[in-house]
């Protein structure tokens, strides 16, 4: 299971890093948005994204945008894991297509990770036949 | 985007926040090694005001939504006898850990549509069911009731706690109130679910009431709409939210 994770905060990024490889998925990262698209654009063959809202350089919804407009990219399944839960930032993830979110501060590490993983299960990607990418950040 | 200051405080709160949940909770786990009893007594009670300072941190955040008058909920149909039974199964260990017992007294297989906003609505009888659990002394029993009339709904959560000291019920619904015994019991809490609470069930258009005696327990009786057609069509379908 290959797991795109975009996030600034170093420390939930250690976190997750740690929960995802205990449950053998390999994790890429990236702390911006731009890092996150590169990432996505060098390297589609990703089976779930998770997405932090604000980030540096370009933000979670403006990625989620980018991601949604384009047609290889917007098959992917993407979890936006925020610490935002207000009405707004709920309609604006709506309205930039996305579907799942989950409130950080809510939920387990535990809880977290299998929640995403079930959600990768949705991946058309589930057996990819191309061989791993050798980009690990 | 653009947030006001109390969304971005709340996550920048929230942040820091989430980030000791997740290390604790790999320290309880022993991803780090294993912990010797009193290590695990100790980081336990940190998790535990960690996970009290998230709850004040998202409380502190409804609040300021409601004085400031921005308080929107998102309502979608759905069917509150099984909303309830499932609060009722959630509760379950809790209430064992604490020797109450609860005892259900409606039909869970009966379908009344509501049209509220589901996640909202559970917020309210998590704080009526931890209410009745934190102001017990030495176990008791909780009856959970729902009346079906016309045109409403109403859930009854009956306890046999400490009850509410007649001059202090005026004032249960004000926000940071706490009363008199319940200081005394030393038990956690802000004095803001239930302000919360009121708030959530006048905004979705319901109501939250409640008699009590002191000494003997108290009741508290929340009441809904029940939708209307077209609403009722959508009762099952699913909301593509928060998971």
């Amino acid at each position: 299971m290959r797991i795109l994770l975009i996030e600034d905060e170093k420390m939930l990024v250690a976190a997750l890093r740690e929960e995802f490889q205990r449950r053998k998925c390999t994790i890429l990262t990236a702390a911006d948005g731009e890092e996150g698209w590169r990432i996505l654009s060098a390297y589609p063959v990703i089976d779930v994204i998770v997405l932090d809202l604000v980030l540096p350089k370009m933000d979670g919804f403006e990625l989620l945008k980018k991601i949604k407009a384009d047609k290889k990219l917007k098959i992917i399944p993407l979890v936006v894991l925020t610490n935002l839960s207000d009405d707004t930032t709920i309609s604006a993830i709506v309205a930039a297509g996305g579907r799942d979110y989950l409130v950080k501060a809510d939920y387990t590490l535990h809880e977290v990770a299998a929640k995403v993983l079930d959600i990768a299960k949705r991946s058309v990607f589930q057996k990819p036949k191309e061989p791993q990418s050798p980009i690990m950040l | 985007m653009k947030f006001d200051f109390v969304t971005i405080a709340s996550h920048q709160l929230r942040t820091p926040l989430s980030a000791m949940k997740w290390f604790l909770e790999m320290l309880i786990a022993g991803n780090a090694g294993r912990l010797t009893g009193r290590q695990r007594e100790f980081i336990s009670e940190i998790y535990k005001s960690n996970e009290r300072m998230i709850r004040l941190v998202n409380d502190l955040l409804i609040v300021s939504k409601i004085t400031q008058k921005n308080f929107h909920l998102s309502p979608h149909p759905f069917i509150f006898e099984r909303m309830v039974a499932s609060m009722v199964k959630e509760v379950k260990p809790i209430t064992q850990s604490a020797q109450i017992t609860v005892v259900s007294k409606f039909d869970p297989t009966q379908h009344t549509c509501v049209n509220a906003d589901e996640d909202k609505i559970r917020q309210v009888i998590r704080t009526l069911f931890d209410n009745a659990v934190r102001y017990m002394i030495d176990g008791g029993l909780i009856v959970v009731r729902i009346e079906r009339k016309n045109h409403s709904i109403a859930l009854e959560i009956q306890d046999t706690g400490v009850g509410i000291p007649p001059q202090e019920r005026s004032k249960i619904f004000q926000q940071f109130f706490r009363g008199s015994n319940v200081v005394r019991m030393r038990t956690e809490g802000t004095g803001l679910g239930l302000f919360i609470a009121r708030a959530i069930m006048v905004a979705s258009g319901g109501s939250l009431r409640f008699t009590s005696q002191e000494g003997k327990g108290s009741t508290f009786r929340m009441s809904l709409p029940v939708a209307q057609p077209p609403q009722t069509h959508s009762c099952e379908q699913p909301v593509p939210k928060r998971r």
